[in-house]
This record gives C-alpha cells, sequence and structure tokens, in this order.
C-alpha cells in the first residue's frame, strides 16, 4: 500500500510544473558550477605547481650553507582540492601562503588569488546548491501534500478506506523523498560528468567515497525539509498559509540563523584585527630590544660587530634575545589563531541551530575545506617547521667550526658563524608535504553533524507522524 | 456633459479608491503580512545595536588614528619625516548597507622611502577574518532584500488567482466597475500596505541609532535616508508588481505562488551569485600577487635610480615623527652632500611613489571594471541593482576604494608640493637635519670651525672611551630641538560623494527600475484585460 501511494505521489509530483522547474534549475546550477570549477581548478593547480616547484628550488640554491637555508623564509601553499567543486569552503577568501622560517612564523595570507571586490553571498557549489535552492525545493513538493488534499477531499476518499494513517503519511513521505532526489540526482550526475570529463581533475578512490557520503548528506538534508513540509502542511488547514509559514521558516532556517551566527559570535567572542596583532607584533620587537639594551639577557645582547675577536660581544645573549622575540611573536600569533578558531567555532555552534549550518558544516569538513582546514594546514605548517630546525640542528652538531647557536641574525650568523656554513645534501632536508584527511578521520569530524542531521530526521519524522496520526481530516 | 464626464471621473476615482481600501484592510490583518513585518521588525531591532556598535568602534578608531596623526605632525622636526597617514571616515549610513568584503582601503601612508610591503594600505584590505569570509553580512538593506521582498510576493501571489478561485473576482467584476479599475486599486493597495514595514524598518533604525548616542548626521545624511526609503519602496513595489503578473498569468493560486516563488529564488539568491561567478570568470584575473610583484618592481628600479648619489658623513640619528629616524647632528660634509643629493633623490623617490599608486589604483580599477560587468548581468535581479544602489547611497560601495586612493593620490601630490615650496626643492638642510654648520662640532666640545681631521680625530676618541657620557647632553639636546611649523600643510579631507554625485549616480539605475515596472504594469493590465475570470 505504501508503494502504491508513494508511486501516486511520485506521478503527481512529476507532471507537476515545479518538478520540471526543479529539475532545469538543478541542472543549469550544478553546469555552471562545474564548468566555473574547472577552469578555476587548472589554473590553481598550474600556480600551485610553479609555486611549490619556485620553493623548493629556493631551497636547493640555499643549501650551500646551512645558515642561509635556516634564515630563509619559505612559502607553502594550500594544495587546490579536487573536491572543492562540492563545498568549497570560501577557500577564494581564506589566506593560502605560510610563510616562515625554522625560527618563525607570518601571519598567513592570500596570494595568486584573483582578488575580487564583487559580493558573492556564497560560492556556488554543491552546497549552496542543495542547502539554498533544494532544500526550497523540498518545501515546494510538500507544503500542499496534506493540506491541499484536505482541501481538495481528496484525502478524506483515501481515508475512508481500510488504510491506516502510518501508511499513509510513509507513503507521502517516500513519493517526496524520490521526487527530491530525482533533481537532486540529476543534478549531482551532469556535474560529475563534467568534471569528472576534464583532464585536470582526478579523482581517487577515496574522493569517490567522500562524494558518496555527500550525496547520501544531501539526502538527508532533503528530508529534513520534505519532514517539515509534511509537518506544516497537516497542520495548517489552507495551503497558502501553510507556504506562508514555511517560507518564512525556510528563510530563518537557511538564511537567517547561519547569517547571525557571525553577528552573534562577533559579540560574544571578539577577536583583534590583523592591524592590532602586527603592531603587539611590532611592540614585543621595541621591548625586547629594551630589554636586550637593560642587559636582561646577559651584558652586549644588543650589539655587534664584524669580528667576534674584540671581546665585546656575547652571542650567548644575543641568541636568548632574539630567540625571546621569536617565541614571544610566535606565541601571539599562535594565540591568535587561536582566538580565531574559537570565535570560528562558536558561529558555527551557533549556525547548527539551523539544519543547514550543520550540513554546511558536515560537507566542509568532510571535503577538508573551509577554515577548519586552514587552522590544520597552519599547525601541520607549525609541526614541519619544528622537524625541520631538528634536522639544522642535528646538521650544525656535526660542524666543529659552528658556535652551534641557532637564531634569527642573518649578520652574526655570517660573520661569527653561529651557524654552520657547510653544505647540506637536499635529499637531508624534509620537505613540507600536506597531509589530506583519509576518509575515516573527515568522517570523524564530520560525524557531529551528521548525527545531528539524523537526529533532527527522527524528531521532525515523528511530528509529522503525530500531527497526520491527530489530523482533522473534515 | 462636461459635468457628467467630471462626474464619471470622481466616480471612477472612487472606486479605485474602494478597491485599494479593500485590498488593504483585507491584507493588513493575514497572517502573511503581520507575521512578516513582525519578523523584519524584530530582527532589525536586533541587528541595528550590533550594526551601531560597530560603526561606533570604526569611528572611533578613526578619530584616535586622526589624533594620533596630528600628533605625529607636531612632533615632526624635520621635513623629511613627514609622512602622513590618511583614514577614510566610516559612514554612518553603512548600518544600512554594510561595507562589502574585500573592498575595504581605508587608510594610506604618504610615504615616498616606503620600505615595506607591509604598509597601511595592504594591511587593511588583507584580512583573515574567517567569519567575514564564510558569513555574509547582515544589515538593513538584507532585511529588504530577503525577507521584505518574500512579503511582497506573497501578498501578490494571490490577488487575482485567488480571488479567482474564490469566485469573488467574478463578482467583483459584475458590478460597475472595469478591470483596469479594479487593478489599479490592487497595485495601490500592494504600495500601501508595503510602505507600512518599510516605513517601520527605517523609523525602528533611525531611533536605535538616536538611542546608540550616534547624532552627527547632518542634512546630507537625512537627505539619502530619505533616498534610501524611496528606493526601497520602489524595490518592493517591483518585487508585488512581478508578483501581481504572474498571479495573472496563472488560474492557480499554487501555481502562481510555485511560480512567483521560482522566480524569487532566481532573483533573489541565484542571479547575484551566477553574475558574481560568471564576472570573475570571464572578467580579467586581478591578483594581489601580481601588484605586489610590480610595487617590489618599482622599489628596485627607484633603489636603481638613486644609488649613484652619494651622501654621507659624521652623523647623529634621532627618532623622529612617524617613527622614523632624523639626522638631529651632522658634520658639514653631510651638510654639503645633503643639500646637493636630495634635490636630485627626492623628486625620483615623490615619482616613484606616484607610479606605486598608479598601480595599485590600475588593480583597483581592473576590479571595479569586473563588478561592472557582474552589473550587467545583475539587471535580470532587481535584488542585486538595489543592493548597488543602497550601497552607493550609504557611502560602502566598492567604488568608494577607488575613490580615496584617487584622493590619497591627489593629497600626496599637494604634501609633495609643499615640502618642495618649503624646503626651496629639497635645498635647505632644514629637509634631513636641524643642525646648521658647525653644531656637530659645537655638540662634541670643538670649536665652531674646528677642522674635519680635528673632528674625526675627537670622535675616534669619545668612540674608545665610550659614549655613556654623552647620552645626557645627547637626550637634552633632542628636547631642545624645535618641532616645525607647518603652515599651510594641506590636509587631507575625503568626505565621499556629494548628494548631487549619488543622485547621478542612481538615477540612470531608478529610471531604468522605474520604466521596468512600468512595463511589467502595463503588461499585467493587458494580461488582466484577457483574463478568464470563470
Amino acid at each position: 500500500m505504501i508503494r502504491y501511494i508513494a508511486q501516486k505521489e511520485i506521478l503527481e509530483t512529476m507532471l507537476s510544473l515545479r518538478f520540471g522547474l526543479a529539475v532545469i534549475l538543478s541542472v543549469l546550477l550544478f553546469s555552471v558550477s562545474s564548468l566555473v570549477f574547472i577552469t578555476d581548478y587548472q589554473r590553481q593547480t598550474n600556480e600551485y605547481r610553479e609555486q611549490m616547484n619556485h620553493s623548493r628550488k629556493e631551497m636547493l640554491d640555499r643549501s650551500d650553507h646551512l645558515y642561509e637555508l635556516a634564515l630563509y623564509k619559505q612559502t607553502v601553499y594550500r594544495k587546490p582540492k579536487p573536491l572543492s567543486f562540492c563545498s568549497t569552503g570560501a577557500t577564494r577568501a581564506i589566506p593560502n601562503a605560510y610563510r616562515f622560517n625554522i625560527f618563525s612564523r607570518e601571519i598567513p595570507e592570500k596570494k595568486s588569488r584573483p582578488d575580487t571586490i564583487l559580493m558573492k553571498a556564497y560560492e556556488v557549489d554543491w552546497v549552496f546548491i542543495i542547502s539554498v535552492v533544494m532544500s526550497f525545493v523540498a518545501l515546494t513538493f510538500t507544503f500542499d501534500r496534506i493540506c491541499g488534499e484536505k482541501e481538495k477531499g481528496v484525502l478524506r476518499l483515501i481515508m475512508s478506506g481500510p488504510i491506516p494513517r502510518y501508511t499513509v503519511i510513509l507513503g507521502k513521505y517516500c513519493g517526496a523523498m524520490v521526487a527530491v532526489s530525482v533533481p537532486i540526482g540529476v543534478g549531482v550526475l551532469t556535474s560529475l560528468i563534467i568534471v569528472s570529463g576534464a583532464k585536470s581533475v582526478h579523482f581517487t578512490s577515496e574522493d569517490w567515497q567522500k562524494i558518496s557520503i555527500l550525496f547520501f548528506m544531501m539526502l538527508l538534508y532533503g528530508s529534513i525539509f520534505i519532514h517539515l513540509g509534511l509537518l506544516i502542511s497537516a497542520r495548517m488547514v489552507r495551503s497558502d498559509s501553510s507556504m506562508v509559514v514555511l517560507l518564512f521558516l525556510w528563510v530563518g532556517l537557511v538564511i537567517l540563523v547561519p547569517y547571525l551566527g557571525r553577528t552573534v559570535a562577533e559579540i560574544v567572542r571578539p577577536i583583534p584585527t590583523r592591524a592590532m596583532v602586527l603592531k603587539k607584533q611590532a611592540a614585543i620587537d621595541t621591548l625586547t630590544l629594551d630589554n636586550a639594551i637593560a642587559g636582561k639577557y646577559g651584558p652586549n645582547a644588543a650589539s655587534w660587530g664584524p669580528s667576534l675577536s674584540q671581546g665585546k660581544y656575547n652571542p650567548a645573549a644575543r641568541r636568548r634575545y632574539f630567540n625571546d622575540g621569536n617565541e614571544k611573536r610566535n606565541q601571539l600569533l599562535d594565540d591568535y589563531i587561536t582566538q580565531m578558531r574559537g570565535q570560528f567555532n562558536f558561529a558555527c555552534q551557533f549556525s547548527r541551530l539551523s539544519p543547514t549550518g550543520a550540513f554546511r558544516q558536515a560537507c566542509a569538513r568532510l571535503v577538508g575545506s573551509g577554515a577548519v582546514h586552514f587552522t590544520d594546514m597552519y599547525y601541520q605548517v607549525r609541526n614541519y617547521q619544528d622537524r625541520l630546525r631538528k634536522r639544522i640542528q642535528e646538521v650544525d652538531a656535526k660542524d666543529p667550526d659552528s658556535l652551534h647557536l641557532l637564531y634569527e641574525d642573518r649578520d652574526t650568523a655570517y660573520h661569527w658563524k653561529t651557524m654552520s656554513h657547510k653544505p647540506i645534501a637536499l635529499e637531508h632536508i624534509p620537505i613540507f608535504r600536506e597531509q589530506s584527511l583519509a576518509v575515516g578521520k573527515a568522517l570523524g569530524h564530520a560525524i557531529y553533524d551528521i548525527g545531528l542531521l539524523c537526529v533532527l530526521n527522527i524528531v521532525l519524522f515523528c511530528g509529522v507522524f503525530i500531527a497526520f496520526v491527530r489530523c482533522d481530516l473534515r | 456633459m462636461q459635468g457628467v464626464e467630471a462626474g464619471s471621473t470622481t466616480r471612477n476615482g472612487m472606486m479605485v479608491w474602494n478597491v485599494a481600501k479593500k485590498e488593504f484592510l483585507l491584507n493588513v490583518v493575514t497572517l502573511k503580512f503581520v507575521t512578516g513585518s513582525l519578523l523584519c521588525l524584530a530582527l532589525s531591532a536586533c541587528i541595528m545595536p550590533v550594526l551601531v556598535e560597530s560603526y561606533k568602534q570604526d569611528f572611533n578608531e578613526y578619530t584616535i588614528n586622526k589624533t594620533a596623526n596630528e600628533r605625529e605632525l607636531k612632533k615632526a622636526k624635520v621635513y623629511q619625516n613627514i609622512v602622513p597617514r590618511v583614514y577614510r571616515k566610516p559612514s554612518v549610513l553603512s548600518v544600512f548597507a554594510s561595507v562589502e568584503e574585500g573592498s575595504t582601503c581605508s587608510t594610506y601612508q604618504i610615504d615616498s622611502q616606503w620600505e615595506t610591503e607591509a604598509d597601511l594600505h595592504q594591511l587593511s584590505t588583507q584580512g583573515m577574518d574567517f567569519l567575514r569570509a564564510l558569513f555574509p553580512v547582515v544589515d538593513i538593506t538584507f532585511v529588504f532584500e530577503i525577507i521584505i521582498s518574500a512579503l511582497a510576493l506573497m501578498l501578490a501571489h494571490d490577488l487575482v488567482s485567488g480571488e479567482r478561485e474564490c469566485g469573488t473576482l467574478k463578482l467583483s467584476l459584475s458590478n460597475s466597475i472595469s478591470r483596469s479599475e479594479l487593478i489599479l486599486g490592487k497595485v495601490i493597495a500592494g504600495g500601501g500596505l508595503l510602505f507600512l514595514p518599510v516605513a517601520a524598518i527605517y523609523l525602528t533604525a533611525l531611533t536605535a541609532l538616536w538611542i546608540s548616542g550616534v547624532f552627527h548626521i547632518g542634512r546630507h545624511e537625512w537627505i539619502c535616508v530619505l533616498m534610501m526609503s524611496g528606493l526601497t519602496w520602489l524595490y518592493v513595489s517591483m518585487v508585488f508588481n512581478v508578483g501581481l503578473f504572474i498571479s495573472c498569468l496563472c488560474r492557480k493560486e499554487a501555481s502562481s505562488l510555485v511560480a512567483g516563488l521560482f522566480c524569487w529564488v532566481f532573483m533573489v539568491f541565484m542571479v547575484p551569485n551566477l553574475g558574481a561567478h560568471w564576472a570573475s570568470y570571464w572578467g580579467d584575473r586581478v591578483s594581489s600577487e601580481e601588484q605586489s610583484l610590480q610595487v617590489d618592481d618599482l622599489k628596485v628600479r627607484r633603489e636603481q635610480e638613486i644609488k649613484g648619489v652619494a651622501m654621507g658623513g659624521m652623523q647623529m640619528l634621532a627618532q623622529g615623527a612617524y617613527g622614523k629616524q632624523y639626522l638631529m647632528l651632522c658634520d658639514s660634509q653631510w651638510l654639503i652632500s645633503g643639500c646637493k643629493g636630495y634635490p636630485v633623490t627626492e623628486p625620483i623617490k615623490n615619482r616613484y611613489f606616484n607610479m606605486k599608486l598608479d598601480v595599485e589604483l590600475y588593480y583597483l580599477k581592473k576590479q571595479v571594471k569586473q563588478m561592472h560587468l557582474a552589473s550587467l548581468l545583475h539587471t535580470c535581479s532587481p535584488t542585486r541593482v538595489y543592493r548597488n544602489m543602497m550601497s552607493l547611497l550609504a557611502g560602502s560601495d566598492p567604488e568608494g576604494a577607488l575613490r580615496f586612493l584617487q584622493s590619497v593620490r591627489a593629497y600626496a601630490n599637494e604634501v609633495f608640493d609643499f615640502l618642495k615650496q618649503s624646503t626651496d626643492h629639497y635645498r635647505n638642510p632644514a629637509y634631513f637635519t636641524p643642525c646648521r654648520e658647525g653644531d656637530f662640532a659645537l655638540f662634541i666640545g670643538l670649536p665652531r670651525h674646528a677642522t674635519r681631521q680635528e673632528v674625526v680625530d675627537t670622535v675616534k676618541a669619545i668612540r674608545k672611551k665610550g659614549v655613556e657620557h654623552f647620552k645626557q647632553k645627547y637626550d637634552r639636546f633632542i628636547q631642545n630641538v624645535p618641532s616645525l611649523e607647518l603652515k599651510g600643510f594641506p590636509r587631507f579631507g575625503s568626505e565621499g560623494l556629494s548628494v548631487a554625485d549619488k543622485v547621478r549616480g542612481i538615477l540612470p539605475t531608478v529610471l531604468i527600475t522605474i520604466a521596468l515596472n512600468i512595463v511589467v504594469l502595463v503588461l499585467t493590465f493587458v494580461k488582466f484585460m484577457r483574463y478568464d475570470v470563470r
């Protein structure tokens, strides 16, 4: 019986104007976003390759002297993700370049991104299409499923037969679910055909697994709005009242709550601006210089000359002076990143009040894009920095001519040989390799949001069930 | 006959008024109108304090920075250290239409000896703020763009098709009322209905501004607020008319609702995002890294050009205005070489500074060009057109950054001209040092006219002994050096566009919008004339 009711619902929906509009919209949007992605991805990949080769070449040029390599500020870039057409996570706006040497790190920056002052509320990726457009489509498919049939008198006729109410509601849900899956499926298929057909994009088996999980999440998300549509439809008497309520609910859940996450986070967790952080860094430099002049690190920490033989200089004190400054600056940056992360997490937590927020977070974590990836990359860079420093210390320890005082001062490194001047073989230099999250781990990060979507589905289904069972069919 | 005609006109007018009154009263008490209006008011009341607070913070920072800049100017003891910082005044109207992310260029330093890439301009435009990247801003324009437009559509979608389904349309037209009068009444009622929430939201916003103590709203701002409210009403009326037109196309209320909502999603979400997407795809690539490389190249070329100019001698440096060092004391060799060298190097540096500004302007213009390309695509979406016009009136449009930079360029030339005139084209030693011939010799304890060899020998002896005992004398000397008077020094004034300029800016778009509105109304009339009311 459920099958017959579902079949009837599917046919009714597919023969309506709204279904045709939804399929056309879906194909159009998915195609456009895929085409734009391919060109963008190709350019990003070429640029990434050039940048990393350039960085490698610069390191090779400096490998003739260990101290040059130690002082060299290399830049590593975030690798473009082949799945960013699914969830960009505002990648264009987030910094992608991390500049550092073994002593200090700079504030990450955006480099080689096409800067634009065009306002885009969202990137047109899968997440946008599903979270904004398809959720709306799901509501238009279901807003009059119950109240519309009640108005026409059809529901009374159906229920006059020996059909339990739960069968009817299950049938309606299944029918609506299949009807919504069709435009989503067609759109996703179109997008995958376009993207996988491009020469520059190569999916691994892990990528395909992630795409499958994403598709499941899309259906989960769409199902929430189907339940919502059925629930309001069951509670309302007239279909236009049902649409009004659903429209305002949709605006609230899909637009307002996610947007308000920022406003609330800025109030509850304010963070300093970048300019303030740079000012603080400059203040640290001034403070450490004053301390050095005052003799806090030892006598003559602030002075230097070309020759150590005069006996006026103190390399050990100078090392303490420089390293103290670097530690404070690095700590400041780490604190800034932590504060930013805290503010961002708070905004995400707030936006999870809406299923749209949870869905977006889940997609970004699964694909490995957005702010989560940025901070993850920052910590990877930090770990790499530690590994590189240890390696350089090991090589330096083998040189008897070196003073083995590693600190960030080119002049003294050159004149006093505080670090080794011997060459280092390139194969002994650890190379930074960005680690993408495996499917299991990515799923682990996204599991909270996926769980939230499942719970919402269950809760809303119970609500629909109860509302329909108690619905007056007259 | 004329009396009969006049009476007929009056009767027609009364009919239109009665229809409008009926539609107005019918809809003003419906669930959709009440819910939509209350939602908008509540949202505006919640976000206004946040927006106002943000504006107040920006304004305070602007005031503090401006004061700090004046303080630094007063500290300048040599003309070389005059490197003023300029700031863009935040607009109080930005609470209505916030600055679009990525378009901020709010500060600059006029320093022809720019050293580092990370100057203030770069700082303000490169953000690492995830929230701004991932969560777009909610301002008053957003409330109108999304919620009021949805409300307008909900009000309009069943005015014709809904009445046809109920049978009341047949009844209305069976009386002595023409179709044109009926539809006109509905249009007037819609305009009147939508005026209420628009006016209420603006009043709420202005009240929130007043309560927060933001009083510096002048005549210019009031005119802009009036224009904004007029534009808003025009925008929501357009959405209403589109909804009414769709209602005339459909026979069933449900069909007109679905069709209307798809149009709304298309206009409000898809076209703005797709337009921006396509513009960044088809338009010229604009990369800040290319810009940085060009600026670095300029720096290298500048250094090459001034490399051959030798200036030097014995010197004592001191910390001056804007954290820059200056020659507190120098010997005659420095004085002579400086007076010969600076007239050569400074014009070169000024030229390269202007070239740097030109590079930045070029890239900003490219971005603006992309924006104009997107605007072409956005003409299918009244939402985006509306947002552009509101941003222009609020002074938060992306072209504001371009105008600011153009003002900075003009101001930089004024500053350079002032420095040239005050120092006789950089020939006056006051450009680089407050000291005069013989001051250095006097400071180290020699007579004013001591020879160079005597000065060199004395300095060597002092260095051997150590300079600690000179420290007090040095500190006293610095304190006694007077600051420059700076009479006639130009001040930066970037007050944004005047009301006339803003009107000129939005006028073509407003006229096009009004024309489109009229076209939609005409189509609605034509369609309703042929509408089957059975």
